[in-house]
């Protein structure tokens, strides 16, 4: 499926909009951990993929565990860590 | 005589709006309230010995208005039910000297207060979907290391400060 990737913080340095269109093999959120992974790998920022590791997932209102089903909109973000303040 | 809403969250477009300590204070106050406390946060011009020119925060809006919600229902749990809460985060490119949060109590006695506004401002620090990015005098710019709020390996809690 074709998930709706919003993207922050150090993220947006990687792609010029917000948001990126990622093909993902799989329902979970997980899956779309490993695709945006091999995505940026694709793309030469295997740097990153620490931070993918650290990074939790979420829709519009709540945290998504990689265990959870990719929202049904197909809409998502990848929130690096936080530091607010 | 606490309002309908005793809970104000708010993110304000820097290029919009300011945020406004007197505003939180005010939010806060009530006749039964003989504490208030307030937090400012502010860009300051250094960090890690390095100058610091300017801040730039990202927030995920949706879900800090979410979170910035349960996180002042957690606080209200601790220390009210007599409470009031506020907490508004800019976003946007800030100078130095700008104003990056606002955070502030109202409660019937200062301890409840003091303790009710640390307690907020820590989670927002540490939970909210907020990123900053330094902005150094010689021209480099860096995104802060931050808290993880729950990454793939099993177990971890989203709620783990960092």
């Amino acid at each position: 499926m074709i998930v709706q990737l919003a993207l922050f913080g150090a993220f947006r340095d990687l792609h010029r909009e917000p948001t990126l269109l990622l093909e993902v093999s799989g329902d979970t959120v997980s899956a779309v951990r490993a695709s945006f992974a091999a995505h940026l790998l694709g793309q030469g920022h295997a740097e990153r993929s620490a931070l993918i590791r650290a990074s939790a997932f979420a829709s519009d209102q709540a945290l998504l565990h990689d265990t959870e089903a990719i929202p049904a909109d197909g809409r998502l973000a990848i929130l690096p860590p936080v530091s607010g303040g | 005589m606490i309002g309908s809403d005793p809970i104000h969250c708010s993110v304000l477009a820097i290029d919009q709006a300011t945020l406004d300590p007197a505003a939180a204070l005010t939010f806060v106050s009530d006749p039964a309230f003989g504490g208030l406390d307030l937090f400012v946060g502010k860009v300051r011009s250094h960090n890690q010995g390095r100058e610091v020119v300017g801040v730039s925060y990202d927030i995920h809006r949706s879900l800090a208005l979410t979170v910035f919600r349960q996180f002042a229902d957690e606080v209200r749990g601790q220390f009210g039910p007599r409470i009031k809460l506020y907490v508004a985060h800019a976003c946007g490119r800030l100078g130095i000297g700008e104003i990056a949060v606002v955070v502030a109590a109202g409660t019937p006695h200062r301890d409840q207060a003091f303790g009710a506004c640390r307690a907020l401002i820590e989670a927002v620090k540490h939970r909210a979907p907020i990123w900053k990015q330094e902005h150094f005098a010689d021209g480099d710019s860096a995104w802060s290391e931050g808290c993880a709020l729950c990454g793939e390996e099993p177990g971890q809690k989203m709620s783990d400060p960092c």
